[in-house]
């Protein structure tokens, strides 16, 4: 086993047992949600109206103790909406800076695809270089830094659907889709989740957050496992079914998230199954189905069934 | 296959190729039919370029019917190489205009095959060796792109990877060929005796010598033959190779008389005799050469009653000759009186300064006559040249006489005249003298050719007397680029050893070896190497068995390669050990899927197989550790597996 002294990975399931009291009924995607934290990769969530979106990202910032700051996304922001701005100031004669939303630890950008790809491309340098540029001068930003994002799906009316360049940068895309009855029923019983949010505690610090970062990137990862990896890569590049196959930043991304899986799992390697959980979440939003022109779930998923394991 | 038209590209390239191959053919065919195939492949192309309409069947079947009678009007044959060659031109030209697909153009690229064959009926040098492998590559890469998945597009990289795999295709086959090519039974079969060609006449040594008609020789430095000496040659002035005796002079052209065949033994030599290889270059006319004396006489050859070896047939291909000669020997000691008459025959009149001369030195011994005629010679002041004056019908007279200026021929010609008229039988011997050393052999070239003389003399019996050595004793000893001034030389004979002449010896030495591996491989080379290998016979069971074992063992070893390139790559031993335990439990009818993860078919497993949920627990969990983690126990992992019984 690794030398490193073994980290207790309590924290992780109190968190994780915290988002579950608020999203009901869906333990694997809050799992997923955390586990694209830890791998540092920003996260997408995708699906109709109402379905708790927003409630996942809040809880998620909550209960890491993230500073947060929530965006909403429509078709008349601009770019200096989300950066930020540099006003003139009369009485010392300099301009000063006017940070945006995006100077946050957690920033949940709502409705993403309802802003102008001009918008959307503002975020673009801030998720892959974690810093902005305005007027020359280039700040970073706080560590950690998440992006959020939700969205509509792109059938919905009044949509930019993002551009490839930047689905590429979410390192998972998750759907929610409607509770269980079971679920449902619980929520409609219990109490308001805006209620609950305000009374979220922090589970852990944003220090402690990194040290579990430090630690997904010690978990092992074997020739064999890497085998599977570029294999699954290269299925999805040979495929005629998708437009283009998964990017070496994919793979990269797909490896990322397997290990953040599998310290979730208690595990200090990762091993094919992690490697299985993620890879929905990691690639159907970067395969464009030709035929449909759109992710398409089910090819994601006869493509896994259908590579063989090396 | 109408779906599968040719395109422009297509077309284009086929006939490239194909005109490739009927190229080296152009020169044998009479113009008009040049003129109909250029016609014709010219019709090709506008129809693609133009998208014409294919011609009709009803236009081409006369076409083509009217082209063969044209052929066979022209050659009087439609076989044979030449008449054979025009008509397959003038077929595959025919069959240009409806190729249409793909299934047309293959039979066409197949006929290119053929092409390359009937190339090599006329000519097998090296240079036309490796323009025809060239050709080869290009209408294998042909075959290739219209044998390419998806089909042919023409681009340039993939024209380049067409040409690749062709190569890499005769690369391959190269083994195989060099096999057949040793072991492939030769026959001199029919293939290589077509019937003859008009006009195919070669330089070499005319059948005829009239000295003082050419006033130009020797200008040509083409080989006329190779020899290989096994040890020591002799040195240049006794390298004398015997051609065609001229016994006959009618006053002007020296000419060969009826010759039967030399009786057995008729040449008596002494100590060893010296064995060479003679390969001889076709030069149309059937005698051979041979150095003087032959000790023996090959199977293709017979030796005349003038002690000239000559061929059962005329040289139209080059000819390996394995020969022996006496350094040291006597002939014709007792000689027929119809040979001596031959021998001294004169015509009634004409050179009468000359028979004046000669009818001086009568009173002498014959031997003290030749004598007396080569100081004679010497004494003229006569003058070696290649570029003598024209003489004209006193030529012998005004040679010795007035011109003095002369070669070989003009001495040998005028001192055989002058011995038949004191009374000497006497008779000039034409052939080539001396050669030029390149590394192991000896290269004789058409320039070396040379005229000498030989005497008859009681108790002695011929013997070879050179008047050019009397005059120019250098021409003999050193060769001729040593008597004469440089610019009366063919290039490649001039004295001044400069790199082109060493490049060209050096071609000249592939040539060589060319000559004496590849076209010299005849049957009977091909019988003398099986016999080195203990192979006795062609059809001996014997033969077969290695035949059969060794194309048979090429093609285990170029399987085994095969199977070896494409062998899986070497397995982790974990994952041996966990095949091993897949197959245990398959056997249960628990199969893993290919994309199944270890621990969702564990868990598959445990429910089908219960009471061993435990050990398939643990060997998965060791199997994982060991292939996804780090230092984990393999031989533990696999003593679980050969311990799990299913």
């Amino acid at each position: 086993m690794s030398a490193s002294p073994r980290l207790s990975l309590a924290p992780l399931h109190a968190v994780l047992a915290q988002l579950d009291a608020f999203i009901l009924g869906k333990p694997r995607e809050t799992r997923l949600a955390l586990a694209c934290l830890l791998g540092r990769g920003h996260l997408l969530i995708e699906d109709v109206p109402g379905v708790g979106k927003t409630t996942l990202a809040h809880a998620l910032a909550a209960t890491l103790g993230l500073a947060f700051q929530r965006v909403q996304f429509t078709s008349d922001m601009l770019p200096a909406d989300l950066i930020g701005v540099s006003i003139y100031e009369r009485d010392n004669h300099v301009f000063r800076f006017h940070p945006g939303p995006i100077f946050s630890q957690v920033v949940l950008a709502d409705e993403i695809n309802r802003a102008t790809p001009k918008t959307q491309s503002a975020l673009l340098e801030a998720m892959e270089e974690r810093q902005v540029t305005l007027d020359g001068e280039t700040r970073a930003l706080p560590e950690p830094f998440f992006v959020i994002a939700t969205q509509n799906p792109a059938s919905q009316i009044g949509t930019f659907p993002l551009p490839e360049s930047q689905l590429d940068r979410f390192l998972m895309r998750i759907t929610l889709g409607y509770p269980d009855a079971a679920a449902e029923r619980a929520m409609l019983l219990g109490e308001d989740r805006r209620d609950m949010l305000k009374d979220a505690r922090a589970v852990i610090g944003s220090a402690e957050l990194a040290e579990f970062q430090a630690a997904v990137r010690r978990v092992h990862v074997a020739p064999a496992l890497v085998d599977y990896v570029q294999a699954l890569a290269r299925a999805t590049r040979d495929s005629s079914e998708f437009h283009n196959g998964l990017s070496p930043r994919a793979a990269l991304g797909l490896l990322a998230a397997a290990r953040a899986w599998a310290l979730l799992a208690g595990r200090e390697m990762v091993i094919p199954e992690d490697v299985q959980a993620v890879f929905g979440p990691v690639a159907t939003h970067r395969l464009l189905a030709r035929a449909s022109n759109r992710p398409q779930p089910e090819l994601v998923a006869r493509l896994l069934g259908d590579v063989a394991i090396p | 296959m109408q779906a599968e038209r040719l395109d422009r590209v297509q077309v284009f390239a086929l006939l490239a190729v194909l005109g490739g191959l009927l190229l080296p053919h152009a020169e044998r065919l009479p113009s008009w039919l040049l003129a109909v195939l250029a016609l014709l492949f010219g019709w090709r192309l506008l129809l693609q370029y133009k998208q014409w309409r294919m011609p009709p069947k009803w236009l081409l079947l006369p076409l083509t019917f009217a082209l063969t009678v044209g052929v066979f009007f022209e050659f009087r044959t439609l076989f044979g190489r030449t008449g054979g060659i025009a008509l397959l031109a003038m077929l595959i030209g025919a069959k240009l205009l409806e190729t249409r697909g793909r299934r047309d153009a293959l039979l066409l690229v197949y006929l290119g095959y053929f092409l390359v064959v009937t190339n090599f009926l006329f000519e097998q040098s090296i240079a036309m060796g490796i323009y025809l492998g060239l050709m080869v590559l290009a209408i294998t890469a042909l075959l290739v792109g219209w044998h390419t998945l998806g089909g042919w597009t023409g681009q340039p990289r993939q024209a380049l990877a067409q040409l690749r795999l062709a190569g890499t295709l005769m690369l391959q086959a190269l083994p195989v060929m060099a096999v057949l090519f040793v072991f492939f039974p030769r026959i001199e079969g029919p293939l290589w005796r077509l019937p003859q060609d008009r006009n195919a006449a070669r330089p070499g040594l005319s059948d005829s010598m009239a000295p003082g008609s050419f006033s130009k020789m020797g200008q040509d430095d083409s080989v006329a033959f190779r020899v290989s000496f096994n040890g020591e040659g002799p040195s240049q002035d006794l390298l004398y190779w015997r051609g065609p005796v001229f016994d006959h002079y009618d006053g002007r052209v020296w000419t060969q008389g009826p010759s039967g065949l030399a009786a057995e033994g008729v040449i008596q030599g002494r100590g060893q005799p010296l064995d060479y290889v003679l390969t001889l270059e076709a030069h149309q006319r059937p005698w051979l050469l041979a150095l003087d004396m032959p000790a023996s006489v090959p199977p293709q050859a017979r030796l005349s009653e003038q002690y000239q070896l000559v061929g059962r047939r005329i040289v139209d291909k080059r000819l390996r000759l394995e020969l022996q000669a006496w350094r040291d020997y006597q002939v014709g000691q007792i000689e027929s009186p119809l040979q001596l008459e031959r021998a001294l025959q004169l015509p009634e009149q004409g050179n009468p300064r000359a028979r004046q001369v000669a009818a001086g030195w009568r009173s002498l011994p014959p031997a003290e006559r030749v004598n007396q005629a080569l100081r004679f010679f010497g004494s003229q002041g006569l003058q070696y040249t290649l570029e003598p004056p024209l003489y004209g019908q006193q030529s012998v007279d005004e040679f010795v006489f007035a011109g003095k200026q002369g070669f070989c021929e003009h001495f040998a010609g005028a001192f055989v005249f002058m011995l038949r008229a004191a009374g000497v039988p006497a008779r000039v011997v034409g052939g080539y003298q001396g050669g030029e050393q390149n590394g192991d052999y000896l290269i004789v070239r058409q320039a070396d050719a040379h005229a000498w003389t030989e005497v008859w003399l009681d108790g002695v019996g011929w013997r070879r007397v050179d008047p050019t050595f009397e005059v120019a004793p250098e021409r003999i000893r050193e060769g001729l680029a040593s008597a004469v001034g440089a610019e009366e030389l063919p290039y490649l004979m001039r004295l001044d050893n400069n790199l082109i002449k060493r490049v060209q010896l050096l071609l000249d030495s592939a040539v060589n070896g060319w000559n004496q591996w590849v076209i010299g491989y005849t049957p009977e080379r091909q019988r003398q190497l099986l016999r080195r290998l203990g192979i006795d016979d062609l059809l001996s069971g014997r033969f077969i068995a290695y035949f059969l074992g060794g194309l048979f063992g090429l093609l285990a070893i170029v399987a085994a390669s095969l199977l070896w390139m494409a062998r899986p790559p070497r397995r982790d031993p974990a994952r041996q050990a966990w095949e091993r335990f897949c197959r245990k439990l398959a056997a249960r009818g628990v199969e893993i899927g290919p994309a199944e993860a270890p621990s969702d078919f564990a868990r598959r497993a445990r429910q089908a197989l219960p009471e061993q949920a435990n050990q398939i627990d643990a060997i998965v969990q060791a199997y994982l550790g060991v292939r996804y983690g780090q230092g984990e126990d393999v031989a533990q992992l696999w003593q679980r597996v050969r311990a799990f019984r299913a």
